[in-house]
């Protein structure tokens, strides 16, 4: 039994709204029905004259709204009803109305709802119906809430091999997403060649608990050549792929803290969904929000020694003397250093079973340091306990690469060690290339020479000349199914990326690892509007000012570590504009591509720009 | 219980027999309340991790293996063995959101069973314990606190806060503590020397279950 008595006041945020909770059929003249709707229980009748009548149980059985539309019946609890949507064209001659029935589903109705939003599960959950794995990319649509305060997604194209039970092979198919109120979505499907109007397909949530619902599912069609059989096992079959995959959210209720699940740009339907939740007020049916701080780990320095003049290797292990996170090869870590410095340095060693219970890396005294190096050659002893970040991969291997190029200079040699111990071990083809200005300044000789034989040459106090020359051939000589990694002086890498992009390589083959950017960042450029998506904020950039400093100042958090565009922490989506990327991290496909920018150093090319923050 | 107890949450606890984890699995285990997706990679290496995927908390266990990256069934987001995301299919020419990282929790295998923590630094390593048979698993639906004090009540030795000896012969119990109410009892024979491998398994599996039924029994009363 549920107690009524103890039930707080209904969320105003969705009170006065409708909720479908029967099909029209399902009280006739003379009858009655009970529904659960918002922990509530509500009884329905229909007089002998077709009047209809509701009470919520409890509370004197007082009396609340309800209505016929669109082949189902409607029920608001709140004393203020909002006016019913509109949908014209159901009561176009020739549709027929097909109701599939209501399906019980474990979880919160605001995710049955997400998930109708949602094209990109389509070739893994609908695999063969919706969509296939050979076709996954969801191509940017049109989101937005109207005056009405509807949700509309427009222009929403997938390509489907069999988009209906009157399907006779693939087609790209166009859908147009509406959401009439939070849990109430439908959607209007036109098939390529389909003749005489969209199919309308409902899917109008009944919350009966914050984490369980009953969902109507319904159409409004032309189709004349399915029977209604046919199309209900169709429409059953999509639906029967759903539920297990719904029902296995961990979160049942939505969680709308940004923190908690991660969008991508394919998800623009939930993002403005959430928003507008948030926009709202609403609480019932929701996730509580994360109190969660950054994480980082305290670590032990157990070594530190010197491999040249100016270079030291540090050894991190646990101070609970048990094993650390594992890290792929090209890692890094933050350290945070006295004085508030937090600086990157790469993991020398990683990956592998036998030293899971350290963290390895190099450091060289720069002379111009701002203080990072300093601090850790002269500062830093054994048996001080240090605080680092959780490891963070920008510079990873592709794992389906057969041949790697490994191009180090100086200090660079520190994450390609890692790449060679790794590919080493996995016996893949490679050859690691030191470059390094003397003999004296080579770091990790004896362990190159035992552990990598034959498998790496040094070029040592080479001319600029000479040094390019050997650059060209390296590149020159690989394959074009070779991967190359480069990480030294941003002279270097230059060199590097001119050279092979001379000589024609494709940019998804070349990576590199910065940590220091090549220049100072020049934010200067012209003024622009900075529109923020999720709370509709628009704020002003202007010359000399970056977007991270411009949402500083509203106190808008955004994570950032090196704001130098190098490092890629502050990676923010691009809703509206185009940016002016001024960054080192993106490659020039994503740059050109003008979905995701860092906010640290670029700009705006258009007047306008709308992040999704 | 040990979620507030900051040393026992560094503990490593039992949490699934090794030979359960085939190459290209996925299993669901659970830890003091926190769903585990244990996967092993193709290359035979086995992973721990939140069962949960950053994107839309679908659990990760519905998803499959692919080498050596872990794919969720929702949206197809791989996540390589450090936990974070190396591929969206919706957007396959962008990177990845940085933030989009599977909690990864330290596991080993030791004497054929999989040992997980949930801290970031965990207390050293799991205990090394001799080759142990399998017999089974029984769950009883006290805390771990109240099934070691009915261990200890019983005559058994501890040997570790969550390995258990029979004092007079070959049983090893090995807990698992599910959540605040429930725990798991793993039950193994040690093979010893002088017993010939494989020679009468099955009767000392039999004996060993038949000596365990009242510790089943006292611990449910």
């Amino acid at each position: 039994m549920h107690d009524v008595e103890e039930l707080s006041a209904i969320d105003p945020a969705i009170a006065n709204d409708w909720f479908a909770v029967a099909q029209c059929a399902d009280v006739p003249d003379g009858q009655a029905a009970q529904r659960r709707l918002l922990q509530r229980e509500v009884e329905i009748r229909r007089d002998a004259v077709s009047r209809l009548t509701a009470t919520v149980a409890g509370d004197a059985h007082a009396p609340c709204a309800v209505r016929e539309h669109c082949g189902h019946l409607f029920v608001c609890l709140g004393p203020e009803p909002k006016p019913l949507f509109e949908l014209p064209e159901f009561d176009q001659p020739g549709r027929r109305f097909l109701y599939m029935g209501a399906i019980g589903i474990h979880t919160g109705g605001l995710r049955v709802v997400e998930n109708f939003l949602d094209m990109a599960h389509f070739p893994f959950v609908h695999a063969h119906i919706l969509g296939s794995e050979d076709a996954t990319e969801v191509r940017p649509y049109e989101v937005e809430l109207d005056a009405r305060n509807e949700l509309w997604a427009r222009g929403c194209k997938f390509v489907q091999p069999m988009a209906s039970a009157a399907s006779d092979g693939a087609a790209d198919v166009d859908y147009v997403y509406r959401v009439v109120n939070p849990f109430s979505p439908l959607l209007y499907k036109a098939p390529a060649g389909h003749v005489g109007g969209s199919d309308v397909i409902f899917l109008f949530v009944q919350p009966t608990e914050e984490d369980q619902c009953t969902v109507h599912f319904s159409i409004s069609l032309f189709d004349g050549a399915s029977s209604a059989s046919e199309i209900l096992a169709f429409q059953q079959t999509i639906l029967g792929q759903d539920k297990p995959i719904l029902e296995n959210h961990v979160y049942k209720r939505l969680p709308l803290d940004a923190r908690v699940e991660v969008p991508s740009q394919a998800d623009a339907g939930s993002s403005t969904f959430r928003r507008w939740l948030r926009q709202i007020g609403l609480r019932w049916g929701v996730e509580p929000p994360l109190d969660s701080a950054p994480e980082a780990l305290q670590l032990v320095v157990t070594d530190k020694r010197a491999l040249t003049d100016d270079i030291v290797a540090l050894t991190l292990r646990s101070p609970a003397c048990g094993p650390l996170l594992p890290t792929t090869p090209g890692a890094h870590l933050d350290l945070h250093l006295p004085g508030g410095l937090v600086r990157q340095y790469s993991l020398c060693n990683g990956g592998s079973d036998e030293d899971d219970g350290t963290y390895a890396i190099a450091v060289k005294r720069e002379p111009q340091s701002r203080g990072g190096s300093r601090a850790v050659h002269e500062s830093i002893r054994v048996g001080d306990l240090l605080r680092v970040g959780m490891p963070k991969n920008n510079f990873r291997q592709v794992r389906t690469a057969t041949r790697s190029l490994l191009i180090a200079g100086g200090i660079g040699i520190t994450p390609l060690i890692s790449m060679a111990r790794d590919l080493q071990a996995r016996a893949q083809d490679f050859h690691l290339h030191y470059f390094c200005r003397s003999d004296t300044q080579v770091a990790f000789r004896e362990e190159l020479d035992r552990e990598l034989p034959g498998r790496w040459t040094l070029h040592a106090g080479l001319m600029p000349d000479a040094t390019q020359a050997h650059v060209d051939a390296l590149l020159q000589a690989a394959d074009s199914a070779t991967h190359c990694y480069s990480c030294g002086p941003g002279p270097l890498m230059q060199l590097v990326k001119a050279r092979a992009m001379g000589q024609g390589w494709p940019s998804d083959r070349l990576h590199f690892e910065y940590f220091k950017s090549a220049g100072p960042v020049d934010t200067r450029g012209a003024p622009f509007d900075l529109k923020l998506a999720r709370s509709g904020r628009t704020v002003s950039v202007a010359s000399g000012q970056s977007i991270v400093d411009v949402l500083r100042s509203i106190d808008i958090a955004i994570d950032t570590n090196c704001e130098q565009g190098v490092c890629g922490t502050c990676l923010c989506m691009v809703v509206d504009g185009t940016p002016d990327h001024r960054d080192q991290y993106l490659s020039s496909g994503e740059k050109a591509s003008n979905l995701q920018m860092l906010p640290c150093v670029s700009r705006s090319r258009t007047p306008s720009l709308t992040i999704d923050l | 219980m040990t979620s507030n107890h900051p040393l026992r949450r560094a503990d490593w606890f039992p949490v699934e027999r090794s030979e359960h984890i085939a190459a290209g699995a996925v299993v669901q285990s659970m830890l003091d309340g926190q769903e585990i997706a244990l996967w092993r990679a193709d290359d035979g290496r086995l992973h721990a991790w939140e069962n949960r995927c950053p994107h839309r908390s679908v659990r990760l266990t519905l998803g499959f293996v692919l080498e050596d990256q872990l794919v969720c069934r929702y949206h197809g987001w791989r996540y390589g063995t450090d936990g974070r995301c190396t591929h969206v299919p919706s957007t396959p020419a962008m990177s990845p959101p940085p933030a989009a990282c599977v909690k990864a929790y330290a596991c080993r295998e030791s004497a054929g069973v999989v040992w997980v923590s949930l801290a970031q630094l965990p207390a050293g390593y799991p205990p090394v314990l001799g080759d142990l048979e399998a017999c089974r698993s029984f769950t009883v639906d006290v805390s771990l606190d109240d099934a070691a004090a009915g261990l200890h009540r019983l005559g058994f030795v501890a040997e570790h806060a969550v390995v258990w000896r029979e004092r007079a012969d070959t049983a090893v119990l090995l807990l698992q503590p599910l959540d605040a109410a429930t725990t798991v009892i793993h039950l193994f024979v040690e093979r010893r020397e002088a017993v010939p491998a494989g020679a009468d398994v099955v009767t000392r599996r039999t004996a060993a279950i038949a000596r365990i039924k009242p510790v089943q029994e006292s611990l449910h009363a």
